[in-house]
């Protein structure tokens, strides 16, 4: 790409932000059926905290109180609930029988998924953990799961080709009904821990001492369905801010410059720093030949720089280029990789290596529902717009 | 211990001519240019000024804040500062109710941004004031208050010189904020300086909103502090756009680009309320690298791979040491080369350290007069040290 092309990528035209687009544009079908996802599980709201006032005796008790997530089922899943800002602390692996908890199983597909799921479902129980699926209510094979707890994320089947779309409504779902057990709790009588972003001052301290369940304290009760509304309410408007039309533009011309470049020879790299992100990447990239992936994202081996020399990399920034666990920046330029830059917060001098820059609509602090006890806030938005906008170009770029 | 006579003023006036050809640094320029267009778009500043006087007359638990997690820097430059308010928050806390000033570099970057922000916080009662340019601002239906910069327009190429037009709007903005208030026949809390006689134990005690019967306050004219604001920083300008400190800095960034040439590491650090934070985020494309000091400058600095030998680029408050933090002497012990940045400069230094360059600003800092604080209100030491770290970088360069 020449400066002049790269410059016309960074300069969005962004007077237009909230103007009516000039030329005829491609519309994002992933936001579109994001949208049409969140309605549908935003009218499942009551059933959603049901089943958190459920589950919220059971993770009251000593030695239950966590998340299991199957690590094999899902990863990415499992990543953006371990360890998270504005999540539970100690979510750890249902793979491993020999934890208590909670288990979700999020589903993105039943074909060729469902017996294996129930065989799950069935062993989970037998070690007395509770269960809950979340997936496509859509072509669930009933006579195997018809007594499991189940939230639709709204696919509308249950095929393997919305399987990349589903994780993220999985993702959506996962968080709805975090908060509701939350607010849940409060109503039980006790607090639940939320983890504190290492971005913020006091958070080594505040995250060591959090506990699913806060020993000791006795909050005021939170009603059921308020916080669930409020994540949805920001889901929706990183949606809305996504498909202005000067994003929607900028997206088809990183996208048409990056087949420019293919076509010419460079390897397409992605890659990212986030929770989600960083797990469904690689994975991703097993059955997907549109993006290839670096080893251990940015760490890689002197060898490999002769390859990359030339080749374009897709970043997804967290906090902004370089993360907050990962100074890349260096790396790249070290490597000779030119940057397609997707960042919450643009670096206000990007290395001459970056040629597009893509704003994403989400802001720090992550952590959207407001919180009345500390650390005052819950449930990130972030990994929902940085897979929105890796599965938007992915589809973008995919070849024929 | 060896005094250092480049340093000295004194010396550098007799060894060093003026060359009436020297240039005026592009920095300097530039945010005389800001100065220029924000004195002359005082209008605006003062309507948000008023504002959030009226807002907080009517609702007097409400505060000033700023996201610390998006804006590190803006967030330590208000948290505890000397002529700054106390009671400053944290616009990610989500308790408590107030104004959240939210700036902006350069609109072609940050207008995703901004909008994203005025929905998150106006949608919890929290209206927004934008620090920005008036120029290239594009049309955000719920942007109401903006505070203008002075930047000749909104693109990223003058967003890091923008970063210091938005601190002196952000002062601007509060010094105006402090008439407004008077007008309403109130009168704010301003945190005292360090440099006073018992200032732990005032500012423990000064609240946002000072206790006292009202109209006891003589009321401030609008524009009339945010004017002393500016000239102040206009004489830091000239200060600093004297040819002697002009070879000086060179000096300093010749140091460091020879200390890199020689194979060591280039880092920077500062004790002072913005650049302390605000240096850390700055990652990319810098000559340094960056360190959180915040108790102590060495450890940080080996947790970033530093070696004897390498070289800091320390910007000091108050002194080389600063009141929370001792650098001389760690520095030396561990055999780090450095160039100090500082006001009230000490007249002798340790052999290992390359240059010092005195900044123009002194404590206690008065740097626009009110009737009620003997000390004034406003702060112009973030704002030099900040053109000076933006002057060096530029000099250092990347090899």
């Amino acid at each position: 790409m020449n400066s002049l092309a790269a410059l016309t990528v960074r300069l969005a035209p962004i007077a237009l932000l909230f103007a009516p687009p000039i030329h005829a544009q491609s519309r994002s079908l992933e936001i579109d059926e994001l949208e049409r996802r969140v309605t549908i599980i935003r009218s499942q709201l009551p059933q959603i905290t049901a089943l958190a006032e459920k589950y919220v005796k059971f993770l009251g008790r000593d030695g239950s109180g966590r998340l299991l997530i199957s690590r094999r089922i899902d990863p990415a899943f499992f990543l953006e609930f371990l360890g998270r800002a504005g999540g539970p602390p100690d979510t750890q692996d249902a793979d491993n029988s020999g934890v208590s908890g909670l288990a979700l199983l999020p589903v993105r597909h039943w074909a060729g998924n469902g017996l294996g799921i129930a065989s799950k479902v069935e062993e989970l129980r037998s070690q007395a953990r509770p269960v809950l699926i979340i997936g496509p209510a859509n072509g669930r094979p009933e006579l195997l799961l018809s007594n499991a707890p189940f939230i639709d994320n709204g696919a509308p089947t249950g095929d393997r080709a919305d399987a990349s779309i589903n994780g993220i409504a999985n993702m959506i779902v996962g968080w709805t009904l975090y908060t509701e057990v939350v607010s849940a709790a409060t109503r039980d009588g006790w607090q639940p821990g939320v983890l504190l972003s290492v971005l913020m001052p006091g958070a080594s301290a505040h995250n060591a001492r959090a506990t699913f369940k806060m020993p000791g304290v006795t909050p005021d009760p939170i009603p059921g369905g308020g916080l669930g509304t409020q994540y949805l309410d920001a889901i929706d408007t990183i949606l809305t801010h996504a498909k202005t039309p000067v994003h929607i533009t900028l997206i088809d011309t990183v996208a048409a410059r990056l087949r420019t470049l293919r076509d010419n020879g460079a390897t397409l790299y992605a890659g990212s720093c986030g929770h989600y992100l960083m797990e469904e990447i690689p994975h991703d990239a097993l059955s997907s030949k549109t993006f290839s992936v670096l080893p251990a994202g940015g760490s890689v081996p002197m060898g490999t720089r002769a390859s990359t020399r030339g080749d374009v990399m897709v970043w997804f920034g967290y906090g902004g280029y370089d993360c907050p666990n990962a100074d890349v920046s260096r790396t790249f330029e070290d490597l000779g990789l030119r940057v397609v830059l997707a960042s919450d917060h643009p670096p206000a001098s990007p290395p001459s290596n970056v040629i597009a820059e893509i704003p994403l609509p989400w802001q720090l602090p992550d952590g959207i529902v407001p919180l009345p006890f500390a650390p005052k806030r819950m449930a990130p938005v972030s990994s929902v717009d940085m897979a929105l906008h890796y599965i938007w170009l992915r589809r973008l770029l995919a070849t024929p | 211990m060896r005094s250092i006579p480049l340093y000295s003023a004194f010396v550098l006036l007799a060894a060093l001519r003026p060359s009436a050809a020297q240039s005026i640094p592009p920095e300097i320029a530039e945010i005389r240019l800001r100065v220029a267009g924000i004195r002359a778009q005082m209008a605006e500043v003062t309507a948000s000024a008023e504002y959030v006087g009226s807002l907080f007359t009517r609702d007097s638990t409400a505060r000033l804040m700023v996201s610390g997690m998006r804006n590190p820097g803006m967030m330590a430059e208000f948290a505890f500062h000397s002529g700054g308010p106390p009671e400053f928050r944290d616009a990610d806390d989500l308790s408590g109710r107030g104004v959240v000033i939210v700036p902006v570099a350069a609109w072609e970057t940050g207008a995703f941004a901004v909008a994203a922000l005025i929905d998150r916080w106006q949608a919890v009662g929290r209206p927004v004031v934008v620090i920005g340019s008036l120029a290239g601002k594009p049309e955000l239906p719920t942007l109401r208050h903006l505070v203008p910069n002075g930047a000749p327009d909104g693109l990223r190429a003058n967003a890091t010189i923008n970063e210091v037009a938005n601190l002196i709007a952000a002062w601007t903005f509060y010094v105006e904020f402090v008439a407004s208030a008077t007008r309403h026949a109130w009168q704010p809390g301003i945190l005292a300086s360090i440099a006073v006689p018992n200032a732990d134990d005032s500012n423990a005690r000064v609240r946002f909103r000072a206790p006292g019967r009202a109209g006891a306050v003589t009321p401030i004219p609008a524009g009339q502090l945010g004017n002393q604001y500016l000239d102040r920083i206009d004489s830091l300008l000239t200060l600093a756009a004297r040819p002697q400190h002009q070879a000086l800095l060179q000096r300093a960034a010749d140091s460091l680009r020879s200390a890199r040439a020689a194979g060591h590491r280039l880092f920077v650090g500062a004790c002072g309320n913005y650049l302390n934070r605000s240096v850390v985020a700055d990652s990319i494309g810098s000559p340094f690298r960056p360190v959180l000091a915040q108790y102590e400058v060495v450890a940080p600095m080996l947790q970033r791979g530093a070696r004897p030998g390498d070289a800091l680029l320390w910007f000091g408050y108050y002194g080389y040491d600063c009141p929370h933090l001792q650098a001389a002497g760690p520095l030396q012990d561990a055999n780090y080369k450095v160039v100090a940045v500082s006001d009230n400069l000490p007249p002798q230094f340790p052999p290992n350290v390359l240059v010092a360059v005195p900044l123009g600003w002194r404590l206690p800092e008065h740097v626009a007069d009110v009737p009620f604080n003997g000390e004034g209100a406003g702060s112009a030491s973030s704002v030099d040290a900040l053109l000076h770290y933006l002057w060096l970088k530029r000099l250092v360069g990347t090899p």
